[in-house]
């Protein structure tokens, strides 16, 4: 068995592990507040949030 | 507004779409379906143990990374792309931090202490704490939809890699020596080799991957996964009884059994399934014989080595028995003895004449109890190597002329003649031993056998140097000895059919005992006879 110090070191890293993925999940998936090069054009290389970048 | 797509179509059920390459699903579906399921058979074979446990979680870590990976090549989707490599960046270094700790419980049986913990959660603490941001992935390439890695993905987490790895290493270092048995040794070793092969072929793809940009070479080091695997599967499971052999025979079946079973997946006409499969059929047929005769022979060695063990148990176990059980006896009977001896040597009184035949005949019984007691613990010593000879000079024709005087009147009882004669009389007979043991059991029991087993005629003992040796020639007109009796006569316990008839309290061990005592001075006894009744000859040699 964990002796409790570690226990509670192993617990408290696992709660903060699953509030970084949460955090992740809502800017990645939820938000999309991440930058994207946009460099399928070639020569119009452009980067930006997808909000931004987004195709009308 | 239309979402910003990467340029090829949606995949169908998440892991199929024209950007995966050839290698991904061959490398990824292999090692995936054999992890798992080596993770998910060792976790049920002790669903309680704490090995089995952290590699369940290895397993199902590394697991989810290879699947996640498969999305990451077949999706279009960049918040997709972006979230599950921010999940990979992090699942590398769980992965190698439980394989640290699988290792660490692999080889002290406990957890590392509280110090430890601490460093490790220091390592991970800043993955978890800059996952969401740009510190891990700064953005998205939407021509590869490929993450831009930051520093946290491109160096930090390979650095995690080399300490974790250094842990594991130094773990090995000082835990291996210090196991308990030898056989735990080249266990711990294997695993411990697996183990890092495993992690290196897991990530070096990765590293190079990440420099290089080059996502493809990072495919190849999966292929080496199912290997390892087994390997470190094996090493938990069968520690109390590792065998290289049968885990050769077992890690290499299974590997080109899964490696042609994978082909399957890549069968693009029926002819080329049906092939692969009859291959496969038949591969695994021959594989489970193979390994099956392999295991039975292991199993026959280690039956065959454990009855050894337990007959040298219990041949130690006899011994210390007889010797106990001898001296308890031989020192009641020396009592008796003592008290005989005084009896009929008048220290308590003039003893009755109706008394004075059953008090010498009992003294006469003790005296024989003790000797019979002496050879068995004699040759007992012997057999244990403990028996120790003095080795002085001493003339050899002076110790026969001694004994057969002892003799003579046991022979004269039965009205045998008894003659002894010396080649070179006069000649000294000058030999360096133990004075004592050859003549009281090797020259005395001869002559006194050779008495015994006389019922009537004659016994002649002769003495003679000849070809650099010193020979003692002990001829009877006795019971003589047959084929089948000389086969044993030299053996412990080894009686004769016909010298037990003659003698019943015969111990068996004299002749043994002498034979032991000749060969440990250098010498030889060999016995000769024409057949039953037709009297013994038995010549004592000893080098000059």
């Amino acid at each position: 068995m964990l002796e409790p110090k570690s226990r509670f070191l192993l617990v408290l890293l696992a709660i903060c592990a699953l509030a970084s993925v949460t955090l992740t999940y809502w800017d990645t998936i939820v938000r999309e507040d991440f930058v994207i090069i946009n460099d399928i054009e070639g020569d119009a290389l452009e980067s930006g949030s997808p909000e931004e970048m987004g195709s009308s | 507004m239309e979402p910003l797509i990467c340029p090829w179509e949606s995949p169908t059920y998440l892991f199929f779409s024209s950007n995966v390459p050839d290698l991904i699903h061959y490398s990824h579906a292999t090692a995936a379906v054999v992890a798992l399921s080596i993770g998910i058979l060792i976790f049920a074979s002790n669903p309680r143990g704490v090995l089995q446990r952290l590699f369940l979680f290895l397993t199902v870590s590394f697991t989810t990374w290879t699947m996640f990976d498969v999305v990451l090549w077949a999706t279009n989707r960049p918040d997709v792309v972006m979230f599950l490599w921010s999940l990979q960046v992090f699942l590398e270094p769980l992965t190698y931090a439980t394989a640290f700790y699988l290792y660490y419980y692999f080889l002290h049986k406990q957890w590392p202490g509280f110090g430890i913990n601490v460093l490790v959660a220091l390592l991970l603490m800043p993955l978890i704490v800059f996952l969401p941001t740009q510190v891990n992935l700064e953005a998205l390439s939407l021509s590869t939809c490929e993450a831009v890695e930051g520093p946290l993905a491109k160096y930090y987490t390979y650095i995690v890699h080399a300490i974790l790895m250094l842990g594991i290493i130094t773990t090995a270092v000082n835990g291996i020596p210090r196991l308990a048995t030898r056989k735990e040794r080249p266990v711990a070793i294997f695993f411990g080799i697996g183990l890092i092969i495993f992690l290196l072929a897991f990530s070096s793809g990765n590293i190079i991957s990440s420099f290089t940009d080059d996502w493809v070479i990072s495919q190849y080091g999966l292929f080496g996964m199912p290997i390892f695997m087994g390997l470190i599967a094996y090493s938990i499971v069968k520690f109390q009884a590792f065998n290289i052999k049968l885990f050769a025979t077992q890690v290499l079946v299974a590997g080109i059994a899964v490696l042609i079973g994978a082909r399957l997946l890549y069968s693009t006409t029926t002819i080329g399934t049906i092939l692969s499969a009859v291959t496969l059929a038949a591969f695994l047929i021959s594989g489970v014989f193979l390994v099956r005769s392999v295991k039975r022979e292991i199993e026959q060695r280690e039956h065959i080595e454990k009855l050894a063990q337990e007959l040298e148990q219990t041949n130690e176990r006899q011994e210390t028995l007889i010797h106990f059980i001898g001296h308890e006896v031989k020192g009641f009977l020396t009592k008796d003895m003592g008290a005989f001896a005084a009896l009929s040597e008048g220290d308590f009184g003039v003893l009755p004449e109706t008394l004075r035949p059953l008090v010498v005949d009992s003294l006469a019984q003790a005296r024989e109890g003790v000797r019979s007691v002496t050879d068995i613990l004699t040759a007992s010593n012997q057999k244990k190597g403990t028996l120790a000879y003095a080795r002085e000079p001493f003339d050899l024709a002076a110790l026969v002329t001694e004994t057969v005087e002892k003799a003579r009147s046991a022979a004269e009882k039965k009205g045998l003649t008894l003659t002894f004669s010396v080649d070179e009389a006069g000649v000294p007979y000058t030999f360096t031993g133990d004075k004592e043991k050859i003549g009281s059991n090797v020259f005395r029991n001869v002559i006194e056998n050779a008495v015994n087993y006389t019922p009537s005629g004659s016994v002649a003992v002769s003495l003679k140097k000849e070809n650099g040796k010193i020979a003692c020639v002990v001829q009877d007109t006795g019971v003589g000895i047959s084929d089948e009796d000389k086969k044993t006569l030299f053996t412990e316990g080894g009686h004769g059919k016909e010298s037990q008839k003659t003698n019943v309290h015969s111990t068996g061990y004299g002749l043994y005992i002498a034979k032991n005592i000749i060969e440990a001075h250098g010498g030889t006894i060999r016995a000769e006879s024409e057949g039953v009744g037709k009297g013994s000859t038995f010549i004592v040699e000893f080098p000059v």
